[in-house]
């Protein structure tokens, strides 16, 4: 990150003085310091605003505290450092509660001291504005256009539906098969929220083994339990003021589900261990792969907690459902990855685009993500081809399907392999097929009747 | 620049917080002799006039820059001024004083005039 100068104003009305603190603060060749022999003269400047301001506490033109005051109105951004003869603590008190960053007394050490005080500032400084630029990214990063790439019928659906979440703080559930991004939703809808500058706390139930579970989430105190060795906060205090994501609720064990019931009515925590209530005020996303209606059927989800998390509803369509998305995506995944590992720019080739369209993704969006990742990396050329697309075995099985053969083609192409497999032992084949030897001499004999070119095909 | 053969002064924290600029080294003595100056011509006048706001002002301005320059009897003088000031003590002690302030001021000027010509 380039890091902007920092600009360093010096008010001091003793000539010597003002040379010696700009002398040693010019040090710095990152600093760019002025000096001003009185307050009259600083507050009529109109260049550079200042990161850090230096002030003599007895100006002959206006008094420390003032000065101070006006500063801090004119430039709430500005540290100011008092440099005073004085050496009084209830000076000092009163400054640094009228906003004074330090008070540094005129003594032999105060070349160290101030370095020092303008070192700290401009560290918090580059954190501050660090923070800052994180802060719009994550925004930018989360903004639902950019998180959730598609334009099919079904993902703008959800769309809509996320704008909703944003403009009422409802407690939503998300649903989908693996891999449809449930997360990815969450931090859009808490990203574009009002929640949006406090914290996001995603939580992922089926991780936490169920005896930790009242911890992890309520937190606990010191000596609650074997092994607490100090106070520990849980999660739904972390999510204060912003976002708690409970990942995979179908998961959780359903003798925490009356606690957990309880927390969300009252919107208050008890850590373990302890009999004082703490409010909590965070909004509510959950997300789960299950079908929680049959989970209450079963006796494994409780249904007032169902009722409790219903909210607003979204589910996340699977891949195989959102048909061009899944080129929209691809195009996508493959420029990330290839500017993320300085990669000439790709495309996908026609037939390789047809093989995306074809297949099932069973992992939807997270093994899309890793089928073109890996592609971008096998394909030595500009263009992505068919064949450099590894798609998982289980789905082999799909893609011979999507070819749309004749029964007879597939049965001839399943009796090729097995007499490929073992060596042409017909008698072996027959077994392992649990057909005759005479059916495979009949199929063979169809072969040589549909002739050459055709079983060439196969 | 010569050695230092005065006492009344003392440049080690100055050269030290000069990074081996003697130009700066000699610019600080020539400002500190002019302000010093100034500040002393101030506090008499005002002494005169007994207008002992000013007094303390301007011996708030002239003394920390003693405590770098290693003026330490000038500085010493001038903190009793600020502490006859402070307590209200007689007009006479602070004629004394003032009239210390400025047979010390005299000599650390005079010798910081001899040190950088």
């Amino acid at each position: 990150m380039n890091e902007k100068p920092f600009t360093i104003h010096v008010i001091e009305d003793n000539e010597w003085y003002n040379k010696l603190l700009i002398h040693n603060l010019s040090l710095n060749p990152d600093y760019i310091v002025k000096g001003f022999l009185t307050a009259t003269e600083f507050f009529k400047y109109t260049g550079d605003a200042a990161d850090v301001v230096t002030l003599d506490y007895r100006l002959p033109d206006m008094d420390g505290v003032e000065a101070l005051q006006k500063i801090k109105t004119l430039n709430p951004d500005a540290e100011v450092i008092i440099v005073s003869e004085q050496d009084n603590i209830n000076t000092a008190v009163d400054l640094l509660k009228q906003g004074a960053y330090d008070y540094i007394v005129k003594e032999k050490d105060i070349r160290e001291r101030l370095l020092s005080t303008v070192n700290n500032i401009r560290k918090s400084a580059n954190l501050k504005t660090r923070i800052s630029v994180l802060e719009k990214e994550v925004q930018k990063k989360y903004d639902f256009q950019n998180s959730i790439i598609g334009s099919s019928p079904a993902i703008l659906n959800i769309f809509q539906l996320i704008e909703k979440a944003i403009s009422a703080n409802i407690t939503v559930t998300v649903t989908g098969e693996t891999g449809t991004g449930k997360e990815v939703v969450a931090k859009a809808i808490h990203y574009n929220s009002a929640r949006k500058n406090k914290p996001f706390v995603a939580v992922n139930l089926s991780a936490i083994p169920s005896e930790l579970i009242e911890s992890e989430l309520f937190g606990h105190e010191k000596g609650s339990f074997t092994g607490a060795m100090a106070r520990r906060i849980g999660k739904f205090e972390e999510a204060d003021g912003g976002t708690l994501f409970l990942d995979e609720i179908g998961e959780m064990d359903i003798a925490f589900q009356a606690k957990l019931l309880r927390a969300l009515q009252e919107k208050e925590i008890v850590r373990v261990g302890s009999n004082s209530p703490v409010k909590v005020d965070c909004r509510i996303i959950v997300a789960t792969h299950r079908n929680l209606q049959n989970e209450i059927k079963s006796g494994k989800f409780r249904e007032d907690l169902y009722y409790r998390l219903f909210g607003l509803s979204i589910e996340l369509p699977p891949l195989r459902e959102r048909g061009k998305d899944i080129l929209i995506l691809s195009k996508y995944f493959i420029e990330k990855f290839c500017k993320e590992n300085n990669l000439k720019a790709k495309s996908l080739s026609e037939a390789a685009q047809k093989k995306l369209l074809a297949y099932l993704f069973p992992g939807n969006v997270r093994e899309l993500k890793s089928i073109i990742e890996l592609a971008v990396v096998m394909s030595a050329a500009d263009e992505i081809q068919a064949n450099e697309i590894s798609l998982t075995a289980a789905d082999v099985v799909n893609d011979v399907l999507n070819e749309e053969l004749t029964m007879k083609d597939y049965e001839l192409r399943i009796l090729k392999s097995y007499l490929k497999k073992y060596n042409d032992n017909i008698k072996l084949v027959a077994e392992k097929l649990d057909i005759g030897q005479s059916t495979i001499y009949r199929i063979l004999k169809n072969i040589e009747e549909r002739g050459e070119e055709k079983s060439a095909k196969l | 620049m010569r050695n230092e053969i005065s006492r009344s002064f003392n440049l080690d924290e100055l050269k030290g917080m000069s990074n081996g600029d003697e130009k700066f080294i000699t610019e600080m003595v020539t400002v500190f002799i002019k302000t010093t100056g100034e500040g002393m011509k101030k506090i008499e006048s005002a002494l005169k006039e007994k207008n002992l706001k000013v007094i303390a002002s301007e011996v708030h301005k002239i003394a920390p820059p003693c405590r770098h320059m290693g003026a330490m009897e000038l500085l010493h003088v001038l903190k009793k001024i600020q502490s006859n000031l402070h307590t209200s003590g007689s007009v006479t002690d602070l004629e004394n004083l003032v009239l210390q302030a400025r047979q010390k001021a005299d000599i650390v000027m005079n010798d910081l005039k001899n040190e950088v010509n």
